[in-house]
């Protein structure tokens, strides 16, 4: 194959960016969750006092 | 389902919790399909050799980086003409989605430009332009994440998204418009496409796959928007029973 070192950097570098882009959105979405879990229970533990 | 239901936090949230797994999972199926085709199953090009291959990857990106701001600069009016948050939203979330496929279309293209045209760069009208699109979306993004002020973030972003959209047909018809070493368009053309059907099909699960992930990251996305809501106002409760 031809040109083999641009072809792999071409292709490892759009698929690192876009594997960080996936892994940072799912990483928010679960630290926003936990934090709505933690909300969730203060407020309850509050309605009960 | 209307239109204007999907405007509603509620709706929205039932629809995202379907689409999110499922636009992922098409992505895993699509990306495996494409690289098949990309890596092993399409011919050397009689110029370009092998160095086509990086095509796959590129041209998709581009294809995307342009409808993606294309989606946002939509969402944008609708937010300024029609007051729907939900719709400045959306375009909040595509945004940095957007970025990283206008940065993958300029790296690749930079990588294949070296081989092909001697050159990492060249101030062409298509890839200026395109790096203006990049610049255009750190900006979209840094205004909303610097204003302390969200709603009024919102508003000033979704003016700058509009007028950003000026410079999408400036860059599709810049190939035609200046003399530029980019090629001209040879999918997206009025009189169909002009590559032979063994390069176009890998191109198209490629760009098929691009467009899943997009739906999926939107989707997970808006997914967290609306946990943060939530999360907000149960902290605006406690902090009045407080």
């Amino acid at each position: 194959m031809s040109h083999i070192n641009f072809i792999a950097t071409a292709y490892i570098l759009a698929f690192v960016s876009l594997s960080a882009l996936t892994l940072r959105t799912w990483l928010r979405y679960r630290l926003q969750m936990r934090e709505l879990k933690l909300m969730e229970a203060l407020v309850n533990k509050s309605d009960e006092a | 389902m209307n239109f204007y239901s999907l405007a509603q936090p509620k709706k929205l949230e039932q629809i995202l919790q379907k689409t999110t797994p499922l636009a992922y999972g098409a992505t895993l199926v699509l990306f495996a399909i494409g690289l098949y085709y990309a890596l092993f199953a399409s011919p050397v090009d009689y110029q370009q050799g092998d160095s086509v291959r990086i095509m796959y990857v590129h041209v998709p990106a581009s294809w995307f980086a342009l409808m993606i701001y294309g989606f946002m600069g939509v969402c944008s009016a609708l937010f300024l003409v029609f007051r729907i948050p939900m719709a400045a939203y959306m375009a909040q979330a595509a945004a940095p989605i957007g970025a990283v496929y206008t940065f993958i279309s300029l790296a690749t293209g930079s990588i294949w430009g070296k081989p092909m045209w001697g050159t990492w760069w060249v101030w062409d009208a298509r890839l200026t332009s395109m790096l203006v699109l990049f610049l255009m979306y750190l900006g979209y993004i840094l205004l909303i994440e610097s204003t302390e002020d969200k709603e009024k973030a919102l508003r000033i972003s979704s003016i700058l998204a509009v007028i950003g959209l000026i410079n999408l047909p400036i860059i599709k018809f810049s190939v035609e418009w200046w003399h530029t070493l980019h090629q001209p368009a040879s999918v997206i053309r009025l009189n169909g496409p002009s590559i032979h059907g063994s390069m176009l099909t890998p191109l198209l699960w490629m760009a098929s796959a691009y467009l899943a992930l997009f739906v999926a990251l939107l989707s997970h996305r808006l997914q967290t928007m609306l946990l943060g809501f939530k999360a907000r106002n149960l902290q605006a409760k406690l902090a009045w029973q407080e």
